[in-house]
């Protein structure tokens, strides 16, 4: 009961949230006329002045990718510390991101598609769920080999990082030397500008992969305690561990092929979650979705009134601390 | 009769070694002079050659004639990103071989270790504190670089004082830390001249583009004097390498001799990111690629390193020229290139008994 009233606090936070956002920001606009847009464009007779052009188009897609991008690596993050079973593992730090950027990049910039035939956002979304792979597939192959420590595990996703930022820059500026500045903001993470012909490549693979991982929730539990345990209750510890991979993979494409790599947010919401609901999936991973939401829609809002900045930077900064007391903390205690 | 076959067999076992590091300064020069070529004017090879000798001689032109323009288009333009090159490959090697050392962590490096990050930040604060970058300000650039630099080595030290954490929890932790820093610089930049987020990039990245000679002899002298001290050192960096205990059962005082290093490394690393911004991994690559070929006896993996450094810096930043020509790429990239999978490499091979986990 506690849990469900927390989980719907958080809904009605990034609801209030979502309004009150698209008021920040260097162009002045108050929370009545806002609400006077919004509904103009549900009765279907948008204004078109400037200051509609603002709210509706500019701040509140952007809000709504936001609150769309943090969710998915929010509920991404939770499942990805459970399967891996390790505190610190989110799609940023485990390389998922790096690679799904790298993918995305290949079809923005040079046009090429992994899958023939496709194009246009689901050419962009396909390479990068292929390139997204790559990383989960070094880590588990590495990790079935040999015994990785948790910040072993993290090291590979680090390195398998570096090459892949490496490779999706080069990229870049190969096909334009003087777009830095994009390179940069790509890297970091940036929503800025939203656009509503996105949103929906966006949120259906994140709303099907959510209610996936929720199916899995219990399974999911249960490899927490221990691949030896989770044969003993019959659930097959590979399986499980591959098929949500798979399904976060795909959320993270579908997120970061707008986006960028964001970092942190997958990282801080579990932790942030696990601390009122408790470590049980089926809790958990609404809540952290929600709070992924409500964090990078916070980012977002400060990214843009300080003016121009990639909200991941915003999100480094508060979330680099809170990696290293995780990192401290958990140092030597057994992680369940 | 024993003892001429000793000293045969010892005298073989140096020879290779300083054949290694007499290979890497040949290496080094003849990128010196390739990298000279690139750029407009075309000059021949081996001219290039001729015209540096000819410059240090003293040889003077009449101005505006063709010989004039050689000169100056060499030694104003070209060489001093070279030299750069040079510098900055050598000196950040070398911090690479004691880090490693020191630390008995195959991971450290001054970027992995998160000290290029900060010292790349105090750069960026002393700049927008409005510190100019000709003039006696440089020292407050430096400063301030040498300064940030500190708080990743305060905390390396903290941490093996107080808690025993293993190498590669530091490392992550330097990692992270040069996120952070990367983001406070780009905030700083982006807040300071409205949209200068290129600017930030290449601060992140690092490129040797836009040297002056006027700039060049801080890090040059800093360098220099910092390679010498390691040089000098090496013996105690080899008693580092077994580890904090086994140092001190042999005598040397560990603390001491860590902070030491740290401050020397700082100075030198200040120097060199202030001008560069931060040039990941030449520190892993190098003195890695050195142990491979002639093992890890500081003594020649110090000298070794600082030619192999010099030389990659020098063909990485003629590559990153080449490759879009006339644009250039951040050398950075290319770098990283390199550095990730190497990267990845020491972590999975390292793994296991005795190493770092």
């Amino acid at each position: 009961m506690r849990r469900a009233a927390f989980i719907l606090a958080l809904a009605v936070a990034v609801a209030a949230l979502l309004v009150v956002s698209p008021c920040l920001g260097a162009y002045p606009v108050s929370v009545e006329e806002v609400f006077g847009i919004l509904w103009s464009h549900l009765l279907g007779s948008p204004p078109g002045d400037r200051a509609d052009f603002v709210v509706w188009d500019v701040r509140l897609t952007s809000s709504i990718m936001a609150v769309v991008a943090g969710f998915a690596l929010g509920v991404c993050g939770s499942a990805m510390q459970a399967v891996m079973r390790n505190p610190l593992a989110d799609p940023y730090t485990m390389g998922v991101s790096s690679g799904a950027s790298l993918g995305a990049i290949m079809a923005i910039v040079l046009g090429f598609s992994i899958i023939p035939g496709l194009s246009g956002n689901a050419m962009t979304v396909c390479n990068a769920f292929l390139l997204s792979l790559i990383p989960m597939t070094v880590i588990l192959a590495l990790s079935a080999l040999k015994r990785m420590t948790d910040t072993m595990m993290l090291l590979c996703g680090i390195g398998v990082m570096y090459f892949f930022s490496a490779a999706s820059s080069l990229l870049m500026l190969l096909a334009d030397p003087t777009q830095m500045s994009a390179v940069y903001s790509w890297n970091l993470g940036n929503i800025g500008t939203g656009y509503w012909e996105n949103l929906p490549t966006m949120a259906i693979p994140t709303a099907a992969c959510t209610a996936a991982l929720l199916l899995a929730a219990s399974r999911i539990d249960i490899l927490t305690s221990g691949d030896q345990l989770s044969h003993t209750v019959g659930v097959d510890p590979f399986k499980v561990r591959i098929l949500s991979s798979l399904t976060v993979s795909v959320m993270v494409a579908a997120v970061v092929s707008f986006t960028g790599t964001i970092g942190f947010i997958g990282l801080v919401s579990p932790h942030i979650a696990r601390a009122f609901v408790g470590s049980r999936q089926s809790f958990l991973m609404p809540a952290s979705g929600l709070v992924g939401a409500l964090l990078l829609l916070a980012a977002n809002d400060a990214a843009r009134m300080i003016g121009s900045l990639p909200v991941g930077v915003i999100t480094t900064i508060v979330g680099c601390p809170l990696f290293f007391i995780l990192l401290i903390r958990y140092r030597r205690s057994q992680w369940v | 009769m024993k003892e001429d076959e000793f000293d045969d067999g010892y005298l073989r076992f140096i020879r290779h070694k300083v054949t290694f590091i007499l290979a890497a300064v040949a290496v080094v020069v003849l990128a010196a002079g390739v990298s000279c070529l690139v750029d407009g004017r075309p000059i021949g090879v081996l001219d290039v050659y001729r015209i540096i000798i000819d410059h240090i001689l003293g040889t003077e032109y009449e101005f505006a004639t063709p010989e004039y323009w050689d000169d100056f288009v060499v030694c104003q333009m070209r060489l001093p990103r070279v030299v750069l090159a040079i510098v900055a490959g050598a000196a950040l090697s070398t911090c690479g071989v004691a880090m490693q050392s020191m630390m008995s962590n195959p991971l450290a490096d001054p970027y992995t270790t998160g000290m290029s990050s900060g010292a790349c930040l105090g750069a960026v604060i002393a700049i927008a504190m409005g510190f100019a970058f000709t003039g006696p300000s440089v020292y407050g650039i430096m400063g301030m670089s040498f300064l940030m630099s500190l708080v990743p080595a305060l905390i390396i030290i903290l941490l093996s004082r107080i808690v025993r954490t293993s190498p590669a929890t530091l490392i992550l932790l330097g990692t992270i830390m040069s996120y952070l820093f990367g983001a406070v610089n780009t905030l700083i930049l982006v807040n300071q001249e409205g949209e200068t987020l290129s600017a930030a990039y290449l601060w992140t990245v690092g490129s040797l583009d836009n040297v002056i000679w006027s700039d060049l002899w801080i890090p040059v002298v800093l360098s220099t004097a910092g390679c010498a001290a390691m040089i000098f050192m090496s013996g105690k960096l080899n008693v580092m390498m077994m580890g904090d205990d086994q140092a001190r059962s042999m005598g040397l005082d560990v603390d001491n001799f860590r902070t030491v290093l740290l401050l020397v490394m700082s100075l030198m690393i200040a120097s060199i990111i202030s001008f560069t911004g931060i040039l990941g991994f030449i520190g892993l690559v190098a003195p890695h690629m050195v142990r491979m070929a002639i093992g890890s006896d500081n003594k020649f993996v110090i000298p070794a390193s600082m030619a192999l450094g010099a030389a990659l810096l020098l063909v990485t930043d003629t590559l990153a020229r080449l490759v879009i020509y006339p644009y250039e790429l951040p050398v950075g990239v290319i770098l990283m290139f390199i550095g990730g999978p190497l990267f990845l490499y020491v972590v999975v091979k390292h793994n296991g008994y005795g190493g770092m986990y």
